[in-house]
Order: structure tokens, then sequence, then C-alpha cells
């Protein structure tokens, strides 16, 4: 990546925020919903070719999998944070999860991408599932449809993704190496002889990390339960 | 061959997205799914590095390993964090984080 190309991708990622910043939910101000989103599409076709046609690497099937992965990960991202709805947020983050799982597998992570397949769709988010319908009231919260300062927010998010493409640029120099040593690299026969010949210690704090969290979790729910009275609550 | 670069950027966009919901949003449940959207684009950072390091003729799959580390910490989080706003829920009768802003000094 040159300069003009960081120039014309800091450009599309500013339209993007612009997007962003309409897209997110407010209560009470007028908001321009569609025009964000079709602000945020145009900034993405953008991003994806800008970064197909700077590819240097002759294309591949591997350019067109990462196109279609990309987009739909950056695409469900994009619309879980403006969902008004936690429910479809947090389906929206299966679809994201589903499209990382595919960008690693890309990468020949092959375990690793199973294993997000399983452990963020499967139970993460049947977690979170569970806990929006224990928890849920029926209608829209003011909490729900009302974003707190968009504008900073997405301000610092296109100044940290500017820096972040910054320090980005000088290292792109990799390419067209002999792709052949990465076959067979992330299997799991690979993976777990990694992990239990170099990091079996963490691999055991790992599991008793787990554990403390399910003991501490059923701990915290069976706590007594304590409702505030009316008063308390209407003190801020 | 995509070069590695490309995917530390879509890691990097899902991690400022992750971010910026954090910041916005004031719904709890919202608040810790993008935490574990910030979560997925630091792994993908660590796969993609973990590429580079492949290509270098380095034998090692630390990055990958990470990844699963992240995982465990990904999973122990949302178990607690769903059991604490399920105990705040009860409290408040609401999932908006604003309602716990005695807890600043």
């Amino acid at each position: 990546m040159d300069g003009n190309l960081y120039l014309i991708i800091c450009c599309i990622i500013a339209l993007g925020a612009l997007g962003l910043f309409l897209m997110l939910p407010r209560f009470g101000r007028v908001g321009f919903p569609r025009f964000g989103a079709l602000l945020a599409a145009v900034a993405l076709v953008g991003l994806f070719a800008a970064l197909l046609i700077s590819a240097r690497a002759p294309r591949e099937a591997e350019h067109f999998w990462f196109t279609l992965f990309g987009a739909v990960a950056v695409i469900s991202a994009f619309l879980m944070i403006c969902q008004k709805q936690a429910l479809y947020a947090a389906l929206y983050f299966v679809l994201t999860a589903l499209a990382v799982a595919g960008l690693v597998l890309l990468q020949k992570g092959e375990f690793l991408a199973l294993a997000l397949v399983i452990v963020y769709s499967g139970g993460i988010i049947v977690i979170y599932i569970f806990a929006l319908m224990l928890a849920r009231q029926q209608e829209l919260d003011e909490c729900d449809i009302d974003a707190r300062s968009p504008f900073l927010a997405v301000l610092i998010g296109f100044f940290l993704s500017g820096s972040i493409l910054r320090l980005l640029i000088p290292s792109a120099d990799n390419i067209a190496q002999d792709a052949d040593v990465l076959v067979g690299t992330g299997t799991a026969a690979k993976l777990g002889a990694e992990l239990f010949n170099n990091h079996v210690v963490a691999l055991e704090v790992a599991g008793v990390v787990l554990l403390v969290a399910a003991v501490a979790a059923i701990a915290v729910l069976k706590a007594p339960k304590v409702k505030e009275p009316e008063e308390r609550r209407n003190l801020f | 061959m995509v070069d590695y670069t490309y995917y530390l950027l879509i890691g990097a966009v899902l991690f400022v997205l992750g971010l910026v919901g954090f910041v916005t949003r004031r719904n709890l449940i919202m608040i810790f799914l993008c935490t574990e959207l910030m979560l997925q684009g630091v792994i993908l950072n660590l796969v993609g590095f973990n590429r580079y390091w492949l290509l270098n003729n380095a034998a090692g799959l630390e990055g990958q390993a990470f990844s699963i580390f992240l995982m465990v910490v990904a999973a122990a989080e949302a178990a607690l964090a769903m059991a604490l706003v399920m105990v705040l829920q009860r409290r408040r009768d609401t999932l908006d984080a604003g309602a716990f802003a005695q807890m600043k000094g």
C-alpha cells in the first residue's frame, strides 16, 4: 500500500464513519438511516475495490472468498451495532462470527475455524439469547433507541482506524511467497501439538478459569434477590 | 494469495466497529455483544500474524494457540457477564447502563 492508496482508504473510512453516524439509532432527533446505509454501502464497495485493485499478487480464488467473507463480516457488524432490537443484533453477531470463521479458514486455521463456529455461534450466542429471553421487557426501552454521543464515538473510531491503517502500510511487503508451506499447518494435530508442547500450563490454567467462571456465574445468580426500593431507583 | 495485511485490515475494522458500538449503545447486553465483536477482530489479527510468521519459514502456531485462549476468555466472560446482567436487571428492572451511574465516583 502506498501513500495514494492510504489517502483513498482514509476517504473511504470517513465515508463509512459518516454512514455509521447516520445509521446509529437516535431518539427524538431526525435521523437518516437509509441515507447512512447507502453511504456505508458505497464505502464498503470502495474499500474492497481499492484493496483488490491494489493487490499486486495475481487474482486467485482466495481473493473471491476473502471479498465475500470480509464483506459479510463488516456488513453484519455494521448492522449489529445499529440494531435497536438486541435479539436481532445477536443474530447478526452469529453472521459475523461465521464470516470470521471463513476468513480464519482461508488463512489455514482449519481447527480454529471450526472451534470458532462451535464456540461462538453454538455456545456464546445461546447464552446471550437466553439472557435476552430471561431479562427482556416487552417493548423497546429508551436505552435501545438512543445512542450515547454517537458523533464523538464515530470520530474516535475514524481516528483509531486511520492510525491503525497508517501502521499497517509499511509492513505490506510479503507477497508472492510460496504458499505451499502453509498446507496443513492449522490442523487439529498440529495445533494440539503446539498447545500441549509449548503451552501446557496455560492450557490447564484456561481450564481452571472456565471452571471458576461457570461456578461464579451460578453463585452470582444464586445470590438472594434484592429489589431496591422505588425511591432509591428514582434518585438518579 | 491475499496479502496478510488485508486480513489485519478487516480485523481492525471489526475492532473499531465493536468499539464504537461499545461506547454508544446503552443496553447492557448490546455492550457485551460489542466486546465479543472486538474479540473477533483480535482473533483475525492473531491468525493473520500467525500466517505471516509461517510464511517466513518459522514453524510455530503461537497465534492460533493464543486465539484458543482468547476464546476461553470470551466464553468465561459471556457466562459471567450474563449472570451479572441478570442480577442487575432484577435490581432495577432495566437493562439501561445509565441506571447504574451511581457507581461512578
